[in-house]
Formats: structure tokens, C-alpha cells, sequence
């Protein structure tokens, strides 16, 4: 997810104009990191409509601190840590860790695994907005951001246990999501994956 | 990674490269945020209209007035003309007497032209104004004619000399006729004006700004909005008036897509959550007025009436609560017009600060008969107009 690759300077261009305050420049760098940032909110946001107030939440501080950002380091790794970072202060109000599992809400039982196949983006993306925030952002955080739970318990102001556990919910709940019928969806994108690999190894206790 | 959380790369390779189309509306909202500037300096250029409008107006209803305080001032010019005659007549002292006896009958022929013109206006007043002018006359005209008799040759200064007292008495009628002329020139044409309309002011003009919260019927949502225009009203009675006039208005509203039903046959592929117009609507109202109280400065009266909208522009933005976005807004001009459309009631409370200027604040509601602007909407509007009232044509004393 580095789409500066191609267009290196490019990028550097807009940023310089950014921190001159040029819309033209703020205009292309927003179009430029839309999707990539879109994708992080709706991956932290309950809703779209969250999730376009996180996008243009983060994309303020970024034009505001524009300045601090440093060159020698990835651009969109600056940009992906604020936006993420905004997300997480969004839902900071909501963002309670008690041991609050309903599991009951999702217990319906439906052995389709043919479904998976056709799990696409939005569906994945409907399964982890459903989660709550708590465990939305433990999950986001570790299993995509790709984040030590010694970073989220640190991110979070939590311990490294209750990130833990949070994570090990988030994982059941999506696997009991997953084990029911997905309603099928107008326009959707066949996400590429291994399905064998899914059906085989479904086990959520990673530690 | 640890083996064994497939869940974790089941999402994490369908969420990370998400391919989510641009939605303009978004970095239109960013840009705002960015650059809040660029709105705001829209607004002055707004206040700035309306400013310059009221000062026009100002400076219109100012020279209506003009004649009226012209009368005022009459004596004045009349006192500046008599000098002016003097003048010329102490250049030409050589006149002879048959180009002032000449003068004189034409003067006296003016005198009774006068005089049959006092008679049927005010003869007190007018008498007792010429007798005072005829005085002033008289002595400055006397002052005048001394220097120029002693510069002459002694020839000339006996003749004139001999004339002076001739002279002096012939200008002094002649002067009262002058001075009644122009007179008697300026005051009939007020005199015929205010006769047609009494000795009350008929007609009142407005200057207003209405500030107001429009929204769409059962949609709960309301904007603010506003508006600024001049308004003519005229008495048929007392207490009954007459309303018309014409206000520019920005209308700015927001409602669901459901309360949106524009008669085209455009299918929107998603539909959007949210529309929110802003329209700049040219406002024609024609209302009856009825002053239920009447104090010696301060009024109150219900008005009732209609409105015609005439939609100059009409900008509807569309919010989208999915990835998939159709357009961000639709733009029409000058296509709806909604004669007698919209009616209007309001409670107009005034006071008066002098014989001329009175202000007044008119809670109003802006009620509509039929579906208003490309979104046939039911678009409804209360507010307050606030507004500063010159009474035209009025006698200033």
C-alpha cells in the first residue's frame, strides 16, 4: 500500500506545496492518499459516515503538521500512523476494555464454507465495523496494522493482557461471523485468497 | 506472525488494499476546513451589497425629499436673487426710467399674479414673509446704490443722484416682485403635491434584512438564512396598507433524499442520504397590512399575503452514505419561478423616531402553497425583518 512508488517526485512536490499552504498541492496529496486512508478509517469506523469524519479528521492534522513531517522516512507510513491515530481518539470515548463479550448476538451456526470464497472487501469490512471499537481497534491494530501488543497496550493506555484478549475476542467473534451466511451484497470485489488455507487452519488462539 | 491466525491474514489481505473511488464532496468538505477564508470572504462581498444597496436607497429616498426641504431654504435664494438684482442694477445705473417704469408695470403684473396665488394658498404667512423680505430689500438695495454714485462724474451724480430716490422706491416694488415671483415659483409646485396627497404621507419605503431559519416541511432540520430588499408601502386607509416590494434571498436548507423530488427522470445509481440546497431566490411579496394599535410612536400591525419566488440559482450538494457516490451536486438557473407561491403573515412591530424615520422589527413565516425550486420542496421560512421606514412626499414642518 505505497502508492508513492511510481511517483516519488511527485509526491515530493505536493508535499512542498503543502506546506505552503497551496490547495493545489493539499488537493492532489489528498486525492493521492484518499483510498489508502479511506481504507484505514473503515477499517477503525463504525460507519462510513465516521469514517469520512476520521478521514478528513487526520487529514487536517496532516496538512497542519505538514512541516514535521521527515523526508528520509516513508510518507505514507507519516500519514497511515496520524490517520490511525485519529481513528483511535475517535472512539477513544467508546474505547471501554471491560469484558463486556456477547457472544450470543452471533451464535447461529452455519457450516458454508463455500461462503468465504465470495468474501469480498466490504463484507470483511461489514464484519469488523460490527465489532466494538474495543475490539475493532486491538484487532486493526495487530492483525493488520501489524502493531506489538507492547505498542497497543502503550497506544491504547492498556495493559499488554487486555490487549491480548482483546485481540483473541475480536478473532472469535469474526470467526463466528464468518460461520454465518453472509447476506450477498449488489457490487462486490472478490477478495484473492486461500480458501483451503482458511478452512483448514481456523484457529483463532495464536499465542 | 504466529501460525494459526488465518483470521488475521483472511482480513488483513482483504482489507488492505481497499480500491475506494475519490468522493469529491469529501475533499470539498477538507478544503473548507483548509481554506475557511474563501467563505468568508464571500460574506463581506454579501454585507457589502447590502450596504451599498441601503446607502443607494438612502441617497434616493434623500432626494425625493428635496423638494420639500428646498422650501425651507427659499427665503434664502430669494435673498441671494435680490442681491444679484442689485448688482446688476448698480452696473447699469444709466438705465432710463422707461426701461424701469417698463419694469415696473411687468413687476406689478407679477404682483397680482402673486397676490391672487397668496389668496388662494396662505395669504397670512405670505404677507407677513414679503412684508419682512421687502424690508431687508430695501435697505441693502439703498446701501448698494450709495457707492457707485459717488465714482461717477459729477453730471452723471447729479442725474442719478436726482434719480436715486426715484429709483430706490421703483426697486423696492420691484423687488417685491421679484422676490414674490420666485417665491411664489418654488411654493405652488409643493403646495400642488401635498394637496393630492393631504397633509399625510401615503407612501412609505423600507429598507430591510431578514435573517431566518428555512427548512423543508417534516424534514427537522433547519438552516439559517437571509435576506435583504426594500419594500413600498402605501395607505388606503388609517390603518389598512398595502405591501410590495422586492427582497434577494439566500435560502439554505437540508433534508433527507426522500423530502428531494425533483421532476426529472435522472435515477441517481446510489442514492444519496442528505441534499442541501442554497438557492438565491428574488422574493416579491404584495401584502395587506392592518395596524390593530396605533400609539403616538409606537405601532403594531398583522400583515398577511403572498409571495412570488423567482429561483435565480438554485445549487443542491448530495451526501452519500456508501462508497459508491454519484454526483456531488447539481446546479440549475432561472428555471423555476413560483408566481403567488408562497404565503406570507408576520406581525410588524414600529416606532417611530421622527415624522419621517421610523424602524421596525416583523416576525414573519414564509408558508409555502405549492413545491418550491428543482427539488419540489416544501420549503418553509420564519424569521425577523428588520427594517428602517422613510414616510415619502411628507411636509417637513
Amino acid at each position: 500500500m505505497i502508492p508513492s512508488r511510481n511517483g516519488e517526485h511527485a509526491l515530493e512536490s505536493y508535499i512542498n506545496s503543502c506546506i505552503r499552504n497551496e490547495r493545489e498541492g493539499q488537493q492532489a496529496l489528498y486525492k493521492h492518499f484518499y483510498g489508502f486512508a479511506m481504507g484505514i478509517c473503515l477499517r477503525y469506523a463504525n460507519d462510513r459516515l465516521d469514517a469520512a469524519g476520521i478521514l478528513n479528521d487526520g487529514f487536517f492534522k496532516v496538512f497542519k503538521n505538514i512541516e514535521k513531517y521527515e523526508k528520509d522516512k516513508p510518507f505514507s507510513a507519516w500519514i497511515g500512523r496520524i490517520i490511525t491515530n485519529t481513528a483511535i481518539d475517535y472512539y477513544r470515548v467508546n474505547l471501554k476494555f471491560a469484558d463486556h463479550a456477547d457472544i450470543s448476538d452471533y451464535d447461529e451456526i452455519a457450516q458454508e464454507h463455500s461462503v468465504y470464497a465470495k468474501l469480498a472487501y466490504e463484507d470483511l469490512l461489514a464484519l469488523v465495523q460490527k465489532l466494538t471499537p474495543a475490539y475493532r481497534t486491538v484487532f486493526n491494530l495487530f492483525a493488520i496494522d501489524g502493531y506489538s501488543h507492547e505498542e497497543i497496550s502503550e497506544m491504547l493506555s492498556i495493559s499488554v493482557g487486555t490487549s491480548k484478549s482483546n485481540l483473541f475476542k475480536a478473532r472469535q467473534k469474526l470467526q463466528d461471523m464468518l460461520k454465518t451466511p453472509v447476506s450477498t451484497h449488489q457490487e462486490r470485489k472478490i477478495v484473492a485468497f486461500d480458501v483451503n488455507q482458511v478452512r483448514v487452519n481456523f484457529n483463532t488462539n495464536t499465542k | 506472525m504466529k501460525k494459526g491466525n488465518d483470521i488475521d491474514n483472511l482480513f488483513r489481505e482483504g482489507l488492505e488494499q481497499p480500491d475506494i473511488p475519490f468522493n469529491d464532496a469529501h475533499w470539498q468538505a477538507m478544503e473548507e476546513r483548509l481554506h475557511p477564508k474563501q467563505k468568508r470572504r464571500i460574506a463581506p462581498v454579501f454585507w457589502f451589497a447590502t450596504l451599498s444597496g441601503l446607502a443607494a436607497m438612502l441617497l434616493i429616498v434623500f432626494f425625493v425629499m428635496k423638494p420639500a426641504d428646498e422650501k425651507l431654504n427659499s427665503s434664502l435664494v430669494v435673498k441671494k436673487k435680490v442681491e444679484q438684482n442689485n448688482e446688476y442694477k448698480s452696473d447699469d445705473k444709466v438705465q432710463t426710467e422707461n426701461q424701469k417704469e417698463i419694469n415696473i408695470e411687468k413687476n406689478k403684473g407679477l404682483l397680482e399674479e402673486k397676490e391672487i396665488l397668496a389668496n388662494a394658498d396662505k395669504p397670512k404667512v405670505k404677507n407677513a414673509e414679503h412684508g419682512d423680505l421687502a424690508k431687508v430689500e430695501n435697505s441693502s438695495s439703498s446701501i448698494l446704490k450709495a457707492s457707485p454714485v459717488n465714482n461717477n462724474s459729477l453730471i452723471n451724480t447729479i442725474a442719478s443722484s436726482n434719480l436715486s430716490v426715484i429709483e430706490n422706491s421703483n426697486q423696492m416694488i420691484e423687488f417685491n416682485g421679484k422676490t414674490t415671483f420666485t417665491a411664489d415659483f418654488v411654493k405652488p409646485k409643493n403646495k400642488v403635491a401635498l394637496k393630492k396627497l393631504g397633509n399625510k404621507s401615503r407612501f412609505v419605503l423600507s429598507v430591510l434584512a431578514a435573517p431566518d431559519l428555512t427548512s423543508v416541511k417534516y424534514s427537522g432540520q433547519s438552516n439559517l438564512s437571509g435576506s435583504f430588499g426594500a419594500e413600498l408601502t402605501f395607505s388606503i386607509t388609517k390603518s389598512l396598507s398595502v405591501t410590495t416590494g422586492a427582497a434577494y434571498a439566500k435560502k439554505i436548507y437540508e433534508s433527507g433524499f426522500g423530502l428531494y423530488n425533483p421532476s426529472s427522470s435522472y435515477v441517481f445509481k446510489t442514492e444519496p442520504t442528505n441534499v442541501r440546497a442554497n438557492c438565491d431566490v428574488l422574493d416579491i411579496p404584495l401584502n395587506i397590512n392592518y395596524k390593530i394599535f396605533d400609539g403616538r410612536r409606537n405601532s403594531v400591525s398583522v400583515s398577511t399575503g403572498l409571495s412570488s419566488y423567482l429561483m435565480l440559482k438554485e445549487k443542491y450538494s448530495y451526501t452519500y452514505n456508501s462508497a459508491y457516490p454519484g454526483p456531488a451536486s447539481y446546479e440549475v438557473k432561472n428555471q423555476n419561478q413560483h408566481y403567488l407561491g408562497i404565503a406570507n403573515i408576520g406581525v410588524e412591530f414600529q416606532h417611530k423616531i421622527n415624522s419621517k424615520l421610523s424602524v421596525s422589527a416583523r416576525p414573519f413565516m414564509k408558508i409555502p402553497l405549492t413545491d418550491i425550486g428543482y427539488g419540489n420542496s416544501k420549503l418553509s421560512s420564519t424569521g425577523v425583518a428588520v427594517s428602517v421606514n422613510m414616510n415619502l412626499f411628507k411636509k417637513s414642518n
